[in-house]
């Protein structure tokens, strides 16, 4: 009787112990998810940054390049080279895809003092995917008449 | 009257059951503590949710990024003024010299601010106050009371040489 009871107890405590590990993992399970997302934002943010630094697309007056700043014409020229190259399936496109992967880059001017304009830079997107989108602010250069205008620079990742 | 024996035996399966009783207790009393712990625990995570870096980002960086891409902005009414010349104007009181499409400097550049700002904002689910100090440019009490990052731009006067500062402050919308 009395090694009954004490089995009886022993499982119990065992079933307890189960438990609050089974708990305790499901906690870090998600815990680690959140964490993942957080990094894959954290990588977008620095991409959305480096972006207005590349040769492809930042603005310099006088050799000195200006913050979050992308210059008009070379916008317009490489969203419309990023696209052919996507069409015709070129070295090109793979060389963007390499870096941007599964994402969208739209530029939207919020604030012009010409005509609001709006540029596609980049476009591999799936539709069934999740998506986290992060907006920067940037101005918009136009190196004819040395303006500036206000835009957002929209980045979603898909996953 | 019974025998030895037999009380022996009496008390002896009483004190076993008492055993078993407590045991028992301490059993259930283990079970309430190991429920409690985690009860306590996920109360703690639901009310001190960590701060994503997505959200730290937007909340802080937001601010100071905005206004420096908003003030090299050129102004619709005058494209030869950029916000910055407006702003410092404004706030030259013994100076103002600046007229953009017929307006004062501070007019337009309280209008411009506020367009730029709202859609944008909007957009992002965000309520937003500037101010700019010595001179009449404000908007606020739309983050009255609740939390917000703030952003500074200082600007200086020519020729006092004084700075004066621009501040921009962002809160989640209701």
């Amino acid at each position: 009787m009395q090694s009954t009871e004490t089995i009886f107890v022993v499982i119990i405590i065992i079933v307890i112990v189960l438990l609050g590990f089974v708990f305790y993992s499901r906690v870090q399970e998600s815990s680690i998810k959140e964490k993942q997302r957080e990094q894959r934002v954290l990588r977008m943010i620095t991409l959305a940054h480096a972006l207005s630094n590349w040769p492809e697309l930042e603005c310099s007056t006088l050799e000195s390049r200006d913050f979050d700043c992308i210059d008009r014409l070379k916008l317009g020229v490489l969203s419309d080279f990023i696209n052919v190259s996507r069409q015709d399936d070129t070295y090109a496109f793979k060389y963007y895809n390499d870096l941007l992967r599964r994402s969208r880059i739209v530029i939207t001017e919020v604030y012009s003092h010409t005509d609001k304009e709006s540029w596609v830079v980049y476009d591999n997107s799936v539709e069934s995917a999740s998506k986290e989108t992060v907006f920067i602010p940037v101005n918009v250069f136009d190196p004819t008449d040395h303006t500036f205008t206000f835009a957002m620079m929209e980045l979603s990742l898909y996953e | 009257m019974k025998s030895e024996p037999e009380l022996d035996s009496r008390s002896g399966s009483r004190r076993l059951k008492r055993r078993a009783q407590l045991e028992m207790i301490g059993l259930i009393v283990i079970v309430i503590m190991v429920i409690t712990v985690m009860l306590v625990y996920l109360v703690y995570k639901v009310n001190n949710p960590s701060e994503s870096i997505k959200r730290g980002y937007v909340n802080k960086e937001l601010a100071s990024n905005f206004l420096i891409t908003i003030t090299k902005v050129n102004v619709k009414e005058c494209p030869q003024q950029t916000l910055t010349d407006l702003v410092t104007d404004c706030a030259n009181t013994a100076r103002r010299s600046i007229y953009c499409g017929g307006e004062k400097s501070c007019v337009v550049a309280n209008k411009t601010l506020y367009d730029i700002l709202t859609p944008t904002m909007d957009e992002l689910g965000k309520d937003f106050e500037f101010s700019v100090e010595r001179a009449d440019l404000n908007y606020t009490g739309a983050c009255k009371d609740k939390e917000r990052v703030q952003a500074v731009q200082v600007f200086t006067l020519f020729p006092s040489m004084e700075r004066i500062r621009l501040t921009l402050n962002v809160c989640d919308a209701d």
